[in-house]
């Protein structure tokens, strides 16, 4: 096995670095849990490293050390799903992407644009409204929040719903749609996701 | 995570000291972070190589190993602070308390071992 970085991965890691450097610190004022990184986030949308994954050179192992190195910084954004995920989810989804499982609180809901809705071995994709999520106090660290969808399933086969806002590429996967009851959520189901 | 509270804990130790000397001079200590460091490097390497792979069992895997790793380092990490480490002005807890939360992610340490018993052996 050879460990050594490539030239590519060398350069990105440096770049990274050089990035994290101005929130290296705990600002000394801060006293509480969730150290929001806003302007991390920003710089990393700016410098387009939630795109690392895609680029042929760097691939999802360098994605990760992206990833590893931010993870380090005391300051928190929804960094790791958007960088290792979401390039196999189906379509183009906005970011910050949020997870829920079984209805517990997740991280990042609240300002998430898309949200994976775990429930048992089902996966569905969806994307709120302000008004869908709402903010869970937590010491978890980072900042929690819960989504009280309540769903119904209707199975429509692959593909678009009439005003789906998810492109439905998920040919391959296979799928089932899961529609909230209001049709308040547009959603999918990728059982490979 | 694992390795950012591992330094923080680290830097405590070197500059903290009590009975006179540093508190990372001390042998015990010492080997206590020597155990937290290797069990987070095994955390890094298990996820490169799925990151790598892309194959579930071994994403599965790195996940077990990293969960049932950051239980125990999170608990040694704030027992080498001692009450610094029940404060919120150090930043130990900006680390310990997210790898909490990852936890119990995506069915936690159980989930992940029976994931990776389904997919590996």
């Amino acid at each position: 096995m050879d460990f050594r970085l490539t030239s590519d991965q060398g350069s990105l890691v440096e770049a990274v670095d050089k990035l994290a450097l101005q929130f290296q610190q705990k600002p000394t004022e801060f006293h509480g849990f969730a150290l929001l990184g806003d302007e991390l986030d920003s710089e990393l949308q700016q410098g387009e490293y939630f795109d690392i994954a895609q680029v042929p050179e760097f691939g999802p192992l360098t994605a990760a050390m992206a990833v590893e190195r931010l993870a380090r910084l005391p300051f928190t954004a929804e960094i790791a799903v958007s960088m290792l995920v979401r390039p196999h989810l189906p379509g183009d989804l906005p970011r910050p992407i949020a997870v829920i499982e079984n209805g517990r609180p997740g991280r990042f809901v609240t300002t998430a644009k898309t949200l994976l809705v775990i429930e048992g071995e089902r996966i569905s994709i969806a994307r709120p409204s302000a008004d869908d999520v709402e903010s869970v106090e937590s010491l978890f660290a980072y900042p929690m929040g819960r989504s009280p969808i309540a769903r119904c399933r209707a199975s429509v086969g692959c593909g678009c719903l009439c005003d789906s806002k998810v492109a439905a590429s998920c040919a391959g996967r296979g799928g089932e749609w899961l529609v909230e009851s209001g049709h308040r959520f547009d959603g999918g189901t990728s059982h490979a996701a | 995570m694992l390795k950012a509270a591992i330094d923080s804990t680290v830097e405590h130790l070197t500059l903290r000291k009590q009975f006179g000397r540093p508190l990372g001079s001390f042998q015990a200590l010492r080997h206590r972070m020597a155990e937290c460091a290797v069990l987070a490097g095994g955390v890094r390497w298990l996820m490169l190589k799925a990151a790598g792979t892309g194959d579930d069992g071994d994403a599965a895997l790195a996940a077990s190993h990293a969960q049932e790793s950051a239980t125990r380092i999170v608990y040694e990490v704030h027992q080498m602070l001692g009450a610094m480490g029940m404060t919120l002005e150090h930043p130990l807890h900006l680390w310990t308390y997210r790898l909490k939360a990852l936890l119990s992610e995506l069915g936690g340490r159980g989930g992940q071992a029976s994931a990776v018993a389904r997919l590996m052996f």
